[in-house]
């Protein structure tokens, strides 16, 4: 067990390494550089070529990708062009908020979809789960900054319930955010729980379980649903690892000082560090997510356990 | 041999019609056929319904931001272009830009993941190597990352998306092609020397359209959502063009007085990617009904 | 009783921990809020007490708390709440004053003598005195960013604890302006010798001091105590700025209570704020102009007949009404207007016909003309949208080149551009109207070769005499605007909304507030 997540974790430094270097080498070919923008448009040509000395960006591409991986394997992730910051504290302090985004929205979508996904499977094919299959469809059609919003419009502007932006109003401030992200992820979740359900319910164990006279209720809950959970588990997972990167927009819909909206501020700002470590940032947590969902794989299906030997 | 070739053929279409009869069961499927059709014909003669210059570009100041009226069903912007005309000359905008990024990493990931399923070793190796790097970046930041250095416009707009998209592709492809690879008439194929290129164009692609099809649909829907996405963020296509996002975008800033102007473009884009999502999964169940 | 099953009590169960989980963490985050606003016993629900805080909602957040390094507006606003110059420009007349300095006095046409007021404490407790004055001075001038308002600085020195002298290197008219740039405020010498870091830790002497940043979210100041003015001293002792990028939502926020101040509201929302009782809106008439520049030294936009007939054709009142919702004033003249010297001399106004004569002028063909206007942001988009529109009237083809901030300056500096906008805010005339200096080619994308104008700048930069340098500045105002180097679009109007419990609110035609004068009724 131990042997395969160190394996698994090693695995992602050669794709790290090329995770930067694509983003490094796309980033300089982009037009215009952080050194115009820190002294604006009336800069003098002196200026320019003082601070692009000061930046290393007169060094070749292939030298500056050299010097940072140097670093960032010393754990230095180098520092913000435009705030002098440091790229770790910059981006430590605003991955919280997307993760306690990214939670609260799973834990909103989890408890939404698994009961409307059981039902729609146990009353298959009745006005339930017909309108449960719509709704997730819708759901999963919807894009996720315009259903923002609508509720920003309703909510916020019209009935005035709710803050429209930030997060300083405590628990208030992550309804909307989260009640948007949280609805389109609904809707794949209820739909994989129903499907799994579905097949399960139509195998030998489970007809068995009925003629012997199991209850309804313990034959869904006891015997169907925790055979049905793995591929669900699968799909909390990949939407929780694509909230994590996926919420920009909803964070630049309601100002959500997280990692998405800060790394296309430094995409605007040509802030190479700093986009480098939001990428880097989210690209380890997208990995850590999805190892944490095999190994809970694991534990619910004792078959693939043994893989992990 | 010849005998072999009609009764393959014979084989194939019968299941062709079969995957058909299948479809036309699935009404959801059938549903977004429909919506789809009207979509594409309303695209198709956008120019004869409304003219581009006088009803999309030319602003007509005083006729600005009206709510939804009889000359004006769907109101009209800030600068007093009517919305209707905006929408559905925005369905041909936004459905091309769709269309051509998915041709994009169709090709694209297509080509990758066969030379990389039906080689195998290294060079499957390092084709996959490079797609997990892709891969484990987010999508939209990676397109918004591409769009910050090619430049904000239609072109770089698809090939952003495009590029993105391409490991979904390349790993459908190499999946389906890993199937097919050793099966006896790909063997036989081989044994009388055809070229790789042949076999992987004659033989292979063509016994693996099932899975691609479906992701082509389901890719489709994406394109669309991801378009809108980009072009709210103020990435997508230059002005005056009425793709829906940009239509979004604009419209944010009147939404406490001119809500129409959010509403409507995002109804159309749900509507378009809805179809194309009932129409994907139709199309998957019909194709592979193990699935089901 | 049915028995409940071992499944649906280890959902129930997983519920009841995700409910507390979710309630902690959104305690916690109650709690953060909390300290964000900490010393602010009354909350924003309590509007009865007298309240000690002011929430300011701001557009987007001020790259620096330096004064060095940056070149955005929100962190000159910052800026000015926390450090001071030895001059300020005041707010109403927009003429330079006494800040730092008690006196300024000019011996004679190049040395100008400071006295400073006595007993300034900087945030750190250390007293202000000449030997900061003249570390800050020299520290400014041997910034390259700098150096448009540095360079006429040739010698500072401290004649004693309270007195510096400053010697130009030729009479110049702009020092007591120069001065008052942000990049020429006060910071302790201590702290330029130990090479601080003035975004990380910004000491001054102003009258508001940083308590927290918390990135990406909110800036709160706390009250300077040792400021040196005390009419001019902090009266609400915490100012939070929180960012909200989104103009509605800055609207909504206000009139929701969540927010005490909106710094820059959306124009599309003045009108119903200032329907709404409890809000008051201020208008500020701005010296900021919004401007479409030619790339004026490539052929077609070399030929002024050309630049004249797009500056005739563009309909001002449209760019208004249509991209700035009404809210903006039409200005055709190449200075802003308000300020004692502003004119509109030869101006262009907006009319087909003479555009069509320059453009008969001209002689060329208008098709040919491929005029890609560069855009940086969704306003100007907007703008160039409506411009579009007006030039095909003239048979010119418009193409709107979106692009962000960091390519729009790019293209502009390597002059790989044909038409840009940009927008300018100066604090006096004279800095328009030195602009036009062909050696501002480099850093003005306005500015043209042309040796009468260059003369004339040179002779109003020299002329301490206010009226003759008034004249001169007019006859400068009148060659550009008969060349159209650039076509002024429109003047800014800003709205600032707040409050109306709020008094004290002076929002200055270039851009700031001083939120020290600010207080509750």
């Amino acid at each position: 067990m131990v042997k395969y997540i160190a394996k698994r974790v090693l695995m992602m430094i050669p794709v790290l390494l090329g995770v930067i270097l694509l983003v490094f080498f796309i980033m300089n070919l982009a037009s215009g550089n952080a050194v115009l923008l820190i002294l604006g448009e009336n800069a003098t040509e002196e200026a320019v070529a003082v601070k692009t000395r000061e930046l290393g960006l007169d060094r070749p591409i292939l030298v500056r990708y050299a010097a940072y991986v140097a670093d960032l394997v010393r754990g230095d992730m180098g520092t913000s062009y435009f705030s002098s910051r440091s790229v770790a504290e910059e981006v430590l302090s605003r991955f919280p908020a997307t993760l306690k985004l990214a939670v609260v929205s799973a834990i909103i979508s989890t408890l939404l979809a698994i009961p409307l996904g059981i039902f729609a499977a146990v009353r298959q094919n009745t006005l339930f789960d017909n309108f449960s299959m719509i709704l997730s469809l819708v759901g999963n059609s919807m894009p996720a900054f315009w259903l923002a919003l609508m509720l920003m419009m309703l909510f916020a502007e019209k009935l005035g319930w709710l803050p429209a932006q930030g997060m300083n109003n405590g628990w208030r401030s992550y309804v909307l955010p989260a009640v948007s992200i949280g609805f389109i992820n609904m809707a794949a979740i209820a739909r994989t729980t129903r499907s799994t359900m579905l097949e399960t319910v139509r195998q030998d164990y489970i007809r068995t379980a009925r003629a012997k006279g199991v209850d309804e209720e313990a034959v869904v809950m006891d015997h169907a649903f925790p055979n049905a959970l793995i591929p669900t588990i699968t799909v909390i997972g990949v939407q929780f690892g694509n909230l994590l990167g996926g919420a920009i927009l909803v964070e630049t819909v309601f100002a959500w000082p997280g990692l998405g909206r800060l790394m296309v501020q430094s995409v605007n700002n040509r802030d190479v560090p700093l986009v480098l470590g939001c990428i880097v940032i989210l690209s380890i947590s997208y990995s850590v997510v999805n190892l944490l969902v095999d190994l809970v794989y694991g534990f619910v299906d004792p078959r693939v356990r043994s893989m992990y030997k | 041999m010849k005998e072999q070739d009609t009764a393959l053929e014979f084989q194939k279409n019968s299941q062709v019609k079969e995957t058909f009869r299948r479809l036309a069961r699935n009404r959801g499927a059938m549903i977004g056929i429909v919506i789809l059709s009207i979509l594409l014909l309303l695209a198709l003669s956008a120019d004869l319904l409304f003219d581009y210059e006088t009803m999309v570009e030319a602003n007509n100041v005083s006729q600005r931001l009206l709510p939804p009226c009889w000359e004006h069903p769907f109101g009209t912007d800030q600068f007093g272009r009517d919305m209707l005309a905006r929408v559905v000359h925005g369905s041909r905008l936004s459905l091309t830009v769709a269309a051509c990024s998915v041709t994009l990493s169709l090709l694209a990931g297509g080509l990758l993941g066969a030379v990389s399923g039906y080689f195998g070793g290294v060079v499957d190796n390092v084709i996959m190597r490079f797609m997990d790097v892709v891969m484990a970046i987010p999508m939209t930041m990676f397109a918004i990352v591409i769009v910050a250095a090619l430049g904000t416009s239609t072109v770089n707009l698809i090939i952003a998306l495009g590029i993105a998209s391409v490991p979904l592709f390349a790993r459908v492809v190499r999946s389906a092609v890993l199937t097919v690879r050793d099966v006896e008439y790909i063997e036989a194929a081989r044994a009388i020397g055809a070229k790789h290129s042949t076999i992987i164009l004659r033989h292979i692609l063509p016994n693996c359209m099932a899975p691609i099809i479906v992701q082509v649909t389901l890719r489709m829907a994406s394109a669309i959502y991801n378009t809108a996405a980009l072009s709210f963020l103020g990435m997508g296509v230059s002005v005056p063009s009425p793709e829906w996002g940009a239509l979004l975008s604009n419209g944010r800033n009147f939404i406490s007085q001119s809500g129409y102007l959010c509403v409507i473009p995002g109804l159309a884009i749900m509507l378009t990617v809805l179809s194309l999502n009932m129409l994907g999964d139709g199309l998957r169940d019909a194709l592979d009904p193990r699935l089901k | 009783m049915k028995k409940i099953s071992k499944w649906t009590s280890l959902l129930l169960a997983a519920v009841m921990l995700l409910a507390i989980l979710a309630g902690c963490s959104s305690s916690t985050d109650g709690s953060n809020s909390g300290s964000a606003n900490a010393g602010t016993p009354a909350g924003p629900s309590s509007g009865a007490e007298v309240k000690d805080t002011l929430r300011v909602a701001m557009t987007s957040e001020p790259p620096s708390l330096s004064i060095y390094d940056h070149s955005s507006l929100l962190s000159v606003l910052m800026n000015v709440q926390m450090y001071n110059g030895l001059t300020r420009i005041d707010y109403t007349t927009l003429e330079p004053v006494c800040d730092l300095a008690e006196s300024c006095t000019v011996e004679n046409e190049v040395e100008w003598t400071f006295v400073l007021h006595q007993g300034v404490k900087f945030h750190n407790g250390e007293e202000m005195t000449s030997a900061d004055v003249v570390a800050s001075l020299e520290y400014a001038k041997s910034l390259p960013a700098a150096t448009l308002y540095t360079a006429s600085m040739e010698k500072i020195e401290a004649l004693d604890s309270y007195t510096v002298k400053i010697t130009t290197t030729e009479p110049y008219a702009g020092l007591l302006y120069d001065l008052a740039y942000y990049y020429n405020f006060i910071v302790p010498k201590s702290l330029i010798d130990q090479g601080n870091d003035f975004n990380a830790n910004p000491v001054g002497t102003g009258p508001y001091k940083l308590k927290e940043w918390n990135y990406g979210n909110s800036i709160t100041l706390e009250r300077h105590d040792g400021y040196f003015q005390a009419d001019h001293a902090a009266k609400i002792p915490t100012v939070i700025f929180s960012i909200v990028p989104e103009g509605t939502s800055r609207t909504i926020a206000l009139k929701a209570g969540d927010v005490d101040f909106v710094w820059e509201v959306n124009s599309a929302d003045v009108a119903s704020l200032q329907d709404s009782s409890n809000v008051t809106v201020a208008e500020v008439p701005s010296v900021e102009a919004v401007i479409l520049f030619f790339n004026n030294d490539k052929a077609p936009f070399d030929d002024a007949n050309l630049r004249n007939a797009i500056a005739a054709a563009i309909n001002r009142e449209d760019i208004i009404a249509a991209a700035l919702n009404g809210y903006g004033t039409v200005n055709y003249s190449c200075i802003a207007q308000g300020f004692v010297e502003s004119t509109d001399t030869n101006a262009i106004a907006y009319d087909l016909e003479a555009a069509k004569a320059y453009l008969a002028a001209w002689g060329g063909d208008p098709a040919s003309v491929e005029l890609k206007i560069i855009c940086s942001n969704e306003t100007r988009v907007a703008i160039g949208t409506v411009i579009q529109s007006n030039l095909a009237q003239l048979g010119i083809p418009v193409d709107v080149v979106s692009m962000d901030t960091a390519a729009a300056l790019n293209a502009w500096k390597t002059g790989d551009f044909i038409a840009t906008m940009g927008s300018w805010s100066p604090s006096n005339a004279l800095s328009y109207a030195q602009r036009f200096h062909s050696d501002r080619r480099q850093t003005y994308a306005g500015a043209i070769n042309s040796p009468e104008l260059d003369q004339l700048v040179n002779r109003a930069k020299g002329t301490l005499d206010s009226k003759e340098r008034a004249a001169l500045i007019d006859q400068i105002v009148g060659t550009v605007n008969s060349l159209s180097p650039q076509v002024t679009l429109y003047q800014s109007t800003w709205y600032r909304a707040y409050d109306e419990k709020l008094d004290g609110v002076l929002c200055s035609a270039t851009g700031y507030v001083d939120f020290c004068d600010v207080y509750w009724k």
